[in-house]
């Protein structure tokens, strides 16, 4: 063990009012707790997140544990590319579509960069390289164009060659 | 049961696609329509569309001048997709359509086109990229959309400007007096800085990135840039046809990311062995035979900070020397031992990209050595073949049987080897194979070009 002080506990509260503990340096994984937490200074108050229900602030924390250790993400240019996820990451997405979204809306209010990449990467590759009825099927969308407004979408934005 | 994808998700989402992918998008539904076109239309994504976005007036002008195109459809357009655009490329509004209309048009058409254009991005768009590189401007008609109704709206929030110094003086100085927050400048020097792009680039407050190509001898280009030393984080200065003196850079101590390219003007480095830049992380030295000395000096300064390296073989063991704490090389390598020297001193390692071919080790020289001296985070080896290489189609083919991989325990190596008519024998293949499963290796992939 390095002499490093012990940490102090932070505790979040999710939407239903469950109380969560998590070590400070991994409540600031998530920008805006840091923030909060650097404002408020040490306080034993419970953060109130009332966006986040209990299995979603579960999950949140888990990444957080897990990523606890990797350098904050300098800059926010060649984050887009979509193969490079590696495999406790896709691992952990292996879950319902509709957890996946919670998370991406969780990670966007928390402000949590490399969740929030991770998990629009993970939905990004279920439409890549999909036809829109193959998209529809996976999302479970039907299909509301009118077959004369289709045409339309279709010829407004028909992909030109030569340009 | 599946929940639908909320529109906030979906839009962060499809923001990252691109046109290609958006194609299947916009015909999902009309939500994903609603949501995708926008940023299928970041730039003009087809310029039929487009130009039946004109307004009437313009439309019945261009109609007696004797330019027609047909609608998309009968129906009104779903969308006034001009408000969408962000990103516009001079030329091709000046240029683009004889082809995309399939029609001729003579000088004074195209330049009624281009106008006509202008006038309507001027009035809708709120640009955030600007291209202005001319190349020909002789050529092309000359379309003053910088004073028309609507331009100082529509460019003031521009981030990224790509300009060379044959743009008017009048013109930059005009964009200066509303533009001032370019993050991304890209500029092109084939002559001396005019006044008006010497005030284009003082002006800006938050400039972080710029990129100069000096195409001819430029002197008094400095200036100019020491109203950026407090705000610039990325800097690639190529100058193979011309290197400026590097004496100005002292004062860039905010500086993140620095590529040098150049091939001739060499004494022009010397400033920069004196120099120190507290935050530079990434760094790149691009041509060889770069001057050693001085690099190798400003390396002695600077090496202890960086995280990502690019350099040729004559710096090597200055980089095994003075870089420690490298996380991304990429180098070449003319003997064994400058690559031992880096995999036992720079044990932060965690990618190393190697440009094989014949004059240099070879890529079983690499995974030889890689295997006795691993760095113990290295998780990925990069081998780029030179497309001119006899050996592309018999790689490893003096890869040892057992190669000694060394006692302690490293992460496994994922390789990727990159080039043209790759190919393993079977019996290397089977050694890889063998090392995969023992562990040493995670995964190798030919990624051919």
């Amino acid at each position: 063990m390095t002499g490093a002080p012990e940490q102090r506990n932070v505790k979040l509260t999710s939407s239903e009012g469950t109380e969560f503990k998590v070590e400070r340096d991994v409540a600031e994984k998530s920008v805006l707790l840091k923030n909060m937490l650097e404002d408020v200074g040490e306080s034993d108050m419970a953060i109130p997140l009332p966006n986040v229900t209990g299995p979603i602030l579960q999950k949140v924390i888990e990444y957080c544990i897990h990523h606890r250790d990797d350098p904050v993400p300098a800059h926010d240019d060649d984050t887009k590319k979509t193969d490079d996820i590696d495999d406790w990451d896709a691992e952990f997405c292996k879950v319902d579509q509709g957890t996946l979204y919670e998370l991406i809306l969780a990670s966007n209010y928390l402000d949590i960069k490399p969740l929030l990449d991770l998990t629009c990467k993970t939905v990004a590759n279920m439409i890549k390289g999909k036809s829109p009825e193959e998209i529809r099927k996976t999302f479970n969308i039907a299909n509301d164009f009118t077959p004369e407004e289709e045409e339309q979408v279709r010829r407004e934005n028909e992909w030109c060659e030569g340009r | 049961m599946s929940s639908s994808i909320p529109n906030e998700c979906l839009s962060m989402i499809l923001e990252l696609f691109d046109p290609k992918d958006l194609r299947s998008c916009i015909l999902v539904d009309r939500l994903w329509f609603e949501i995708s076109v926008r940023f299928l239309w970041i730039k003009i994504y087809n310029h039929r569309t487009f130009l039946a976005c004109l307004p009437i007036e313009s439309k019945r002008m261009l109609r007696e001048n004797g330019i027609t195109f047909r609608p998309p459809t009968s129906n009104p357009l779903l969308f006034n997709y001009v408000k969408f655009i962000k990103e516009i490329n001079e030329k091709t509004i000046l240029l683009g359509y004889p082809k995309i209309l399939q029609q001729q048009f003579s000088a004074n058409q195209k330049m009624l086109i281009a106008q006509e254009s202008f006038k309507l991005i001027m009035k809708h768009a709120s640009l955030k990229t600007l291209s202005v590189q001319n190349g020909v401007p002789f050529l092309e008609p000359n379309v003053p959309y910088i004073t028309f109704p609507g331009a100082d709206v529509c460019l003031q929030k521009l981030c990224e400007f790509f300009g060379d110094s044959s743009i008017k003086s009048e013109y930059c100085s005009r964009l200066a007096d509303f533009c001032k927050g370019i993050q991304k400048f890209n500029l092109q020097l084939d002559e001396d800085v005019n006044e008006g792009l010497d005030k284009l680039i003082s002006v800006q407050r938050n400039l972080k990135d710029l990129e100069i190509l000096f195409n001819k001898r430029c002197t008094n280009f400095g200036p100019p840039l020491m109203n950026l030393a407090n705000s610039l984080i990325k800097l690639n200065i190529n100058g193979c046809l011309y290197c400026p003196n590097f004496s100005f850079i002292n004062s860039f101590t905010k500086l993140r990311e620095l590529t040098i390219s150049l091939s001739m003007d060499h004494e022009n480095l010397k400033p920069l062995q004196d120099v120190t830049l507290p935050q530079l992380k990434i760094l790149s030295f691009q041509y060889a035979r770069l001057p050693r000395d001085y690099l190798s000096k400003f390396l002695e300064n600077n090496g202890r900070n960086l995280d990502e390296l690019s350099c040729d073989y004559s710096l090597n063991l200055d980089v095994a020397k003075f870089c420690p704490n490298l996380k991304i090389l990429k180098s070449i390598f003319s003997k064994e031992d400058d690559l031992k020297a880096i995999l036992n001193n720079c044990q932060e390692l965690k990618t190393l990209e190697v440009h094989c071919c014949e004059l240099f080790l070879d890529e079983s020289k690499i995974l030889v050595n890689l295997a006795k001296f691993t760095p113990r985070n290295l998780s990925e080896l990069i081998i780029t073949k030179s497309s001119d290489d006899n050996n592309n189609e018999k790689l490893f083919s003096n890869l040892l049987e057992d190669l000694s991989w060394g006692e302690e325990q490293h992460t496994p190596i994922s390789i990727i080897i990159r080039g043209d008519k790759l190919n393993i024998k079977e019996q290397n293949k089977q050694i890889i194979e063998n090392y995969i499963s023992l562990g040493h290796i995670k995964s190798y992939k030919l990624a051919i070009t």
